[in-house]
C-alpha cells in the first residue's frame, strides 16, 4: 500500500469534512474556535485510530450479519474511553466540546471507514488510513474554526489580534455562521480545485 | 400544561435541533432535496426519537443510575437506538412495504442520526421532572427536526432550477440558505411561555 | 434460530468484553476526574478570585450550611476563604439568581470578606445573549460590585449615580444585569443573615425599621384619611379592598392615593396583604407588603427592592403581568421558582391599579 497516497487522500482528495461531508454535526457545532475544532479532530482521529484498529484485528472474527452492531459496540467503547480520559486530563477543552464527545459514535465518517476499510484490510493499512482521514478532519475543522474565531471573535487560539476597539461580526460564532462560513469555504475549494483539474464538474 | 406547552416550543422552534442545536446535520443535507421524501423521512425519525427518548431515559435511571454504571451510557443508548431502528425497519417492511421502499437506505440512517443519540443524552441532562415532560421535549426536538428538513427541501427543490454561479452550486448553496434559515430562527429566540 | 442465538450469544460477548474494558478504564479515570472537577470549582485560583489572599476553601458547619439551605433555596454552597497563612479571609458564597436571566439563572460565586465586603465574583454558569448579556461578564460591569461594603441591596439603574449599591446597567441587556446583581443580592443576604459578625440582618429591614410614608409615597409631607363616603364607595364594588388615605406634598396638594388591598390571586399559602401608593397618573410610587406568609427565603423575595422596583414610576399601565422575564413596560420578571407569589403580589398591585383607575379617577 502507498502510505503516502492514502494520507494525501484523507487530508485533501477524500477529505472527510470538505469533500465527503461526513460528520457535519460536529464540524459546524464546536468550531467556535480554533482551539476547540482542533480539539474535536485530535478526539475524532484517536477515536478513529482505535476502532479502524480493532475492528481490522477482528474483521476475520465477527460474522457479517452482525458486524454493523458489532462495529457500534467497538466505536462506542472507545469513544467512552475517550470522554474519560479528556473528563480527567483536558478537562477545558472537555467542557468546551461537551455534548459532541458522546455524539463521536455516531460521526459517520468512523462507521463509514470501518464498514468500507478496516473491515477488508490489514492492521496497518487501516491505521494509515484512519490517520489520514483524521487529519484530514482536524485540519478542516482547524480552518473553519480559525475563519469563525478570526471574524466572531477577533483572535485566534485565543490571541486577540486586533484589540479593543474591533467589533467582531457575532453572528459567525453563532449557528448561522457556520452554515456560511462552511459553505463559502467548500465554494473556495471549489474554485481552487477547478482550477488545477479543468475537467472537474460538480 | 403551560410548562408542557413552552417545552415543546422550546424543542421545536427557540431552540431548533438543527438550526441551532447543529444535530441532525447529515439527513437535513443529505435528504433535503425533495420535500415527500423529507417529510417521511421526518415522520419516520420522530417516530424514533420520541420512543428511543423514553426508553433511553427509563434504561438510565432503572439500570445505569441505579447500579452505578453510568460511563456505559454512551454504548447502551446507541445500542437501544440500533435495535430499536431494526425493529422499526423490520416492521416497516411488513406492514407499509411502499414507504419501506421510499425511504430506502435513509431507514438504517436514523441509527447514526446525532439527532437520536443527542436527544436521548439532552433529556438526561435537561433534569426533567418526569417521563411526560421527556415525550413532550422529545416530539417537540422531532417535530423540530421535520420542520427545518421540509422547509429547507422546499428551498433546495427551488434552487435546482435558479442560476446559481459555479463555485457554489450543490453543498456551499445549501449551507448558506441553512445559515440564512438559522438567522430567522433566531428571531425565536425571546419566545417564551 | 440456532444461529440467531449464536449471533446474539457473540453480540453478547463482544459488548461484555467491551464492557469490562470500560469498567478498568473507568477505575483508573474516576479518581482524577473527580479531583479535576473539585479543583475547578475549589482550586487555589478560584479562591484568590473571590478574595484577594485567597489560597484555599474549607467547609463551614454542616448544621449552619444546613440551615441557610433551608431558609434559602437558592444557595448551594457556602464556603470559608482560607488565606496562605491559615487566617479566615471570608466566605464565598455558590448561589443562584432570584430574578431568571434571558437564558436561565445566572449561577456566581461570590467573595464575601468577614468585614461584608464584597470581595470578588466568579460566573460558575451564566447562559445569557452573546455579545449582549454576556457584557455582564465584563470587569467594567463586575467591578460595580467589588470593594462595596453594602448598607443595602444593590439596585440596578440606568446610569449609576456614586451611590455605591447602585449598579449601572448594561446597555441593552438589562434582564441579564438584573439576574445577575440579584445573584450577588441573594449571597449577601445570605452573609447578613447567618454569617456576618452581628448577623443582625439588617440587609432586609423589618417593616418596622423604615419609614413607611416614604417607602410608599417617595416626598409626601403628610397622610390624611379619606372620607368615608369613597371609602364605601370603593369596598362596594371591591371585595380586596382595605383602606385609603391620601398622600399630600409640601404644597399641601394631594400628590398620590395610598390604597391598601388583598391580592386577588392566592399566593402560595394565602393573600398577601400590601398597601400601595398610586400617584395621579397612575404609577405606582411606592409599596410595603403588611402581610405575607409565603416561603421564607422564596416567595418572600417578593419584598425585596430588586423585585419591586419593577413596578414603580411607570404611568398609565391599567394591568401588569407577570412573565419569565420582562420585555415591556407592563410586564414583570418573576422571581424565579416563586411565580406562584409573584402572581399574587402582582394581583394586589392590579387591584390598587383597577381602583384608581375605575373609581377613584372617575
Amino acid at each position: 500500500m502507498d502510505y503516502i497516497k492514502a494520507l494525501k487522500n484523507g487530508v485533501l482528495d477524500e477529505n472527510p469534512a470538505f469533500v465527503q461531508l461526513l460528520g457535519m454535526c460536529p464540524t459546524l457545532a464546536v468550531t467556535t474556535s480554533a482551539i476547540n475544532g482542533m480539539g474535536m479532530g485530535a478526539a475524532t482521529t484517536a477515536v478513529l485510530l482505535g476502532s479502524n484498529l480493532v475492528i481490522s484485528l477482528l474483521r476475520k472474527v465477527i460474522p457479517d450479519k452482525i458486524r454493523i452492531p458489532a462495529f457500534i459496540v467497538v466505536i462506542a467503547t472507545f469513544v467512552t474511553i475517550i470522554d474519560m480520559f479528556m473528563n480527567a486530563f483536558a478537562y477545558d477543552l472537555y467542557r468546551s466540546l461537551g455534548l459532541f464527545i458522546p455524539l463521536i459514535v455516531v460521526n459517520c465518517l468512523i462507521l463509514g471507514r470501518a464498514e468500507s476499510f478496516a473491515s477488508k484490510n490489514a492492521p496497518l493499512p487501516s491505521i494509515v488510513d484512519g490517520l489520514g482521514m483524521g487529519v484530514g478532519f482536524t485540519l478542516a475543522l482547524t480552518i473553519l474554526g480559525m475563519v469563525r474565531e478570526l471574524f466572531g471573535a477577533g483572535s485566534i487560539f485565543g490571541f486577540s489580534l486586533f484589540g479593543e476597539a474591533f467589533k467582531p461580526a457575532l453572528v459567525m460564532i453563532l449557528p448561522p455562521g457556520a452554515f456560511i462560513a462552511l459553505g463559502l469555504l467548500i465554494a473556495l475549494i471549489n474554485v481552487v480545485t477547478r482550477k488545477h483539474d479543468p475537467k472537474k464538474g460538480v | 400544561m403551560m410548562g408542557l406547552f413552552s417545552i415543546f416550543i422550546g424543542a421545536a422552534l427557540v431552540n431548533n435541533f438543527v438550526l441551532s442545536k447543529f444535530l441532525g446535520i447529515c439527513p437535513f443535507l443529505g435528504v433535503s432535496k425533495k420535500v415527500g421524501t423529507s417529510l417521511g423521512m421526518g415522520i419516520a425519525v420522530t417516530f424514533v426519537m420520541t420512543l428511543a427518548s423514553v426508553i433511553t431515559y427509563v434504561v438510565h435511571y432503572a439500570i445505569l443510575d441505579n447500579y452505578e454504571i453510568l460511563y456505559l451510557q454512551t454504548i447502551a443508548f446507541i445500542l437501544v437506538i440500533a435495535a430499536l431502528v431494526q425493529f422499526v425497519e423490520m416492521f416497516l417492511k411488513k406492514s407499509s412495504p411502499s414507504l419501506y421502499e421510499a425511504l430506502g437506505v435513509f431507514l438504517p440512517l436514523i441509527t447514526t442520526n446525532c439527532a437520536v443519540l443527542g436527544l436521548a443524552i439532552i433529556n438526561i441532562t435537561e433534569g426533567f421532572e418526569n417521563i411526560i415532560e421527556v415525550i413532550v421535549n422529545s416530539l417537540g426536538a422531532a417535530v423540530g427536526f421535520t420542520i427545518a428538513i421540509v422547509l429547507f427541501a422546499g428551498i433546495r427543490e427551488r434552487l435546482e432550477i435558479a442560476d446559481v454561479p459555479e463555485p457554489l452550486k450543490g453543498v456551499p448553496i445549501a449551507l448558506i440558505t441553512a445559515g440564512l434559515m438559522s438567522i430567522a430562527f433566531l428571531g425565536f429566540s425571546s419566545l417564551s411561555i | 434460530m440456532k444461529e440467531m442465538i449464536k449471533l446474539g450469544l457473540i453480540l453478547f460477548l463482544i459488548t461484555a468484553i467491551a464492557a469490562g474494558i470500560l469498567s478498568i478504564s473507568n477505575e483508573l479515570t474516576a479518581p482524577i476526574i473527580e479531583e479535576v472537577e473539585a479543583a475547578a470549582a475549589r482550586g487555589a485560583d478560584v479562591a484568590g478570585e473571590l478574595i484577594v489572599g485567597g489560597t484555599s476553601f474549607e467547609d463551614i458547619e454542616l448544621a449552619l450550611l444546613e440551615e441557610i439551605k433551608e431558609a434559602n433555596d437558592k444557595v448551594i454552597d457556602v464556603v470559608k476563604v482560607i488565606g496562605s497563612n491559615g487566617e479566615s479571609l471570608g466566605y464565598g458564597i455558590r448561589t443562584l439568581s432570584t430574578i431568571k436571566g434571558y437564558g436561565g439563572d445566572i449561577e456566581l460565586f461570590v467573595g464575601i470578606k468577614e468585614t461584608g465586603e464584597i470581595g470578588g465574583i466568579r460566573i460558575l454558569s451564566l447562559q445569557e445573549t452573546p455579545g449582549l448579556g454576556t457584557n455582564v461578564e465584563n470587569a467594567s460591569f463586575k467591578n460595580q460590585f467589588i470593594g462595596v461594603v453594602p448598607s443595602k441591596l444593590f439596585e440596578v439603574v440606568k446610569v449609576a449615580s456614586s451611590e455605591e449599591h447602585e449598579i449601572a446597567t448594561v446597555a441593552g441587556a438589562t434582564i441579564s444585569s438584573l439576574s445577575f446583581t440579584s445573584s450577588v443580592n441573594n449571597a449577601m443576604m445570605v452573609f447578613d443573615s447567618f454569617l456576618s459578625e452581628d448577623s443582625s440582618g439588617d440587609l432586609v429591614q423589618e417593616p418596622e425599621d423604615i419609614d413607611l410614608e416614604q417607602q410608599v409615597v417617595p416626598g409626601s409631607e403628610k397622610w390624611v384619611a379619606a372620607d368615608d363616603d369613597l371609602i364605601n364607595k370603593i369596598a362596594d364594588q371591591n371585595n380586596q379592598f382595605v383602606d385609603l388615605q391620601l398622600a399630600y406634598n409640601s404644597s399641601d396638594e394631594v400628590m398620590a392615593y395610598v390604597i391598601t388591598t388583598w391580592s386577588v390571586i392566592e399566593g402560595y399559602y394565602g393573600h398577601i396583604e400590601l398597601m400601595v401608593g398610586v400617584d395621579l397618573e397612575g404609577a405606582v410610587t411606592g409599596m410595603v407588603v403588611l402581610t405575607i406568609d409565603e416561603t421564607p427565603g422564596l416567595g418572600t423575595n417578593v419584598e425585596r427592592s430588586d423585585f419591586q422596583e419593577q413596578f414603580i414610576g411607570k404611568p398609565n399601565i391599567l394591568e401588569f403581568q407577570v412573565k419569565g422575564s420582562a420585555n415591556n413596560d407592563d410586564e414583570i420578571a418573576a422571581i424565579s421558582g416563586a411565580t406562584v407569589s409573584s402572581r399574587s403580589f402582582t394581583s394586589a398591585i392590579n387591584n390598587a391599579l383597577e381602583i384608581f383607575n375605575e373609581i377613584i379617577n372617575q
